[in-house]
C-alpha cells in the first residue's frame, strides 16, 4: 500500500497496515493504523527510545503491588476466618474490593470517613465506608457500588487510632448490574462495631 | 404457595427464610431497629429467591443478603449467625440451580 506521510514522502515499503513489523528488539510491535515511518525513523529499536527501561520498570511495579496486595488478602482472610466468617462472606468481602488495591491496615491515627445508608436495606452503623463524598445519588450508587442501597442518607463514622481496617478501590460489580463500575475508596471496618462512632449528618431531599 | 421453580433446595430455603421471618415478627420490631432493617433484607431475599430464573439469580440475591449480614452486625451475635448461614445456603443453592431454560431443553 502506497501512501505519504507528512512531509511528504512515499511510504513504499510494501508493509500493509496493520501488519505486526518487527522493531529491533524481541517485541512485535502492531504496525499504527494511520502512521506512517519514514525510512530516516524506522526501523528504531524501543531501547533506544527509552521505551524498554520503563517497560521493564512498570512490569516489576505491578508484579510488586500485586505480590503485596496478595500478602494483604491473605492476612485479611485469615482475620476473617478467626472473626467466624463463613467462606462465601469472606469472599464477598474480599471481592468487594479492586483487588490489587486491597491492603489491610492498622489506623495510625483517628479519622473521619462517610457511611451512606437509606430508609430500608442498609443502616447507618455499618462496616461499608468511604473518605469519597459524591454530589449526586447516581454517581454514589455507581462509584461506590451500592448492590442494594438508595443512597438517601449520610453520616460520618470515627475511626479510632488502632481500628484494623481493609481499604482499596471499590470493586466494579458489572455482572450484578452494569451500572456499578465502582472506582471510588472503600474502607471495611473490622471488630466490634461499638468501637466506631456513627453519626447521621445528612438526608437527600426525595 | 411460592413459585420456585420446583426447585426443592430452593423451597427448603424460603421455607428456612419464613421461619426466621416468624421468629422476628414475635417481637415489636422499630422503624431503624437492627431487627427492622433484617426484615426487610430477608423479606427482599425471600421475594428475589421466589422469582429467580438463574442461577446469577440466586447468587446476586445471597450477595446482597450476605453483605447486609456481614456489615450490619456484630460477628458473635445470633443475628449475624442466623443471617449469614441463609445466604451461604443461597450461594449452595445457586451452584445447584437448573433454570427454566435448561429446564425445557
Amino acid at each position: 500500500m502506497m501512501r505519504r506521510d507528512l512531509h511528504g514522502k512515499l511510504d513504499g515499503d510494501g508493509i500493509k497496515m496493520g501488519q505486526a513489523v518487527e522493531t529491533g528488539v524481541s517485541f512485535i510491535a502492531p504496525l499504527v493504523i494511520g502512521k506512517v515511518m519514514t525510512p530516516s525513523v524506522a526501523p528504531q529499536s524501543l531501547r533506544s527510545l527509552g521505551v524498554l527501561e520503563n517497560t521493564k520498570i512498570s512490569t516489576a511495579q505491578i508484579a510488586l503491588e500485586r505480590q503485596t496486595a496478595a500478602q494483604n488478602i491473605k492476612e485479611a482472610r485469615n482475620l476473617l476466618r478467626n472473626a467466624g466468617i463463613p467462606r462465601e462472606a469472606r469472599n464477598e468481602i474480599i471481592n468487594s474490593f479492586d483487588l490489587k488495591t486491597f491492603r489491610i491496615e492498622r489506623v495510625s491515627s483517628t479519622r473521619r470517613e462517610f457511611r451512606v445508608f437509606d430508609d430500608f436495606s442498609a443502616k447507618l452503623k455499618g462496616r461499608y465506608v468511604s473518605p469519597d463524598l459524591f454530589s449526586s445519588q447516581t454517581e454514589t450508587i455507581t462509584n461506590l457500588a451500592l448492590l442494594k442501597n438508595s443512597a438517601t442518607r449520610f453520616g460520618t463514622v470515627t475511626i479510632p487510632e488502632s481500628s484494623i481496617v481493609f481499604t482499596g478501590k471499590v470493586a466494579p460489580q458489572v455482572r450484578f448490574s452494569p451500572g456499578l463500575t465502582g472506582g471510588a475508596k472503600q474502607t471495611f471496618l473490622t471488630g466490634d462495631l461499638e468501637n466506631y462512632n456513627f453519626k447521621e449528618i445528612y438526608v437527600r431531599n426525595k | 404457595m411460592f413459585a420456585t421453580n420446583n426447585n426443592p433446595k430452593v423451597e427448603l430455603l424460603v421455607q428456612s427464610v419464613d421461619s426466621y421471618i416468624a421468629e422476628l415478627k414475635k417481637t415489636e420490631i422499630h422503624k431503624d431497629s437492627d431487627e427492622w432493617y433484617l426484615l426487610n433484607n430477608l423479606t427482599d431475599f425471600r421475594q428475589l429467591l421466589i422469582t429467580a430464573k438463574s442461577k446469577q439469580d440466586i447468587k446476586n440475591a445471597s450477595k446482597i443478603l450476605s453483605r447486609f449480614c456481614v456489615e450490619s452486625f456484630n460477628w458473635d451475635t445470633n443475628n449475624f449467625k442466623k443471617c449469614v448461614a441463609l445466604s451461604e445456603e443461597g450461594f449452595a443453592v445457586a451452584k445447584y440451580f437448573v433454570s427454566e431454560a435448561t429446564h425445557s431443553i
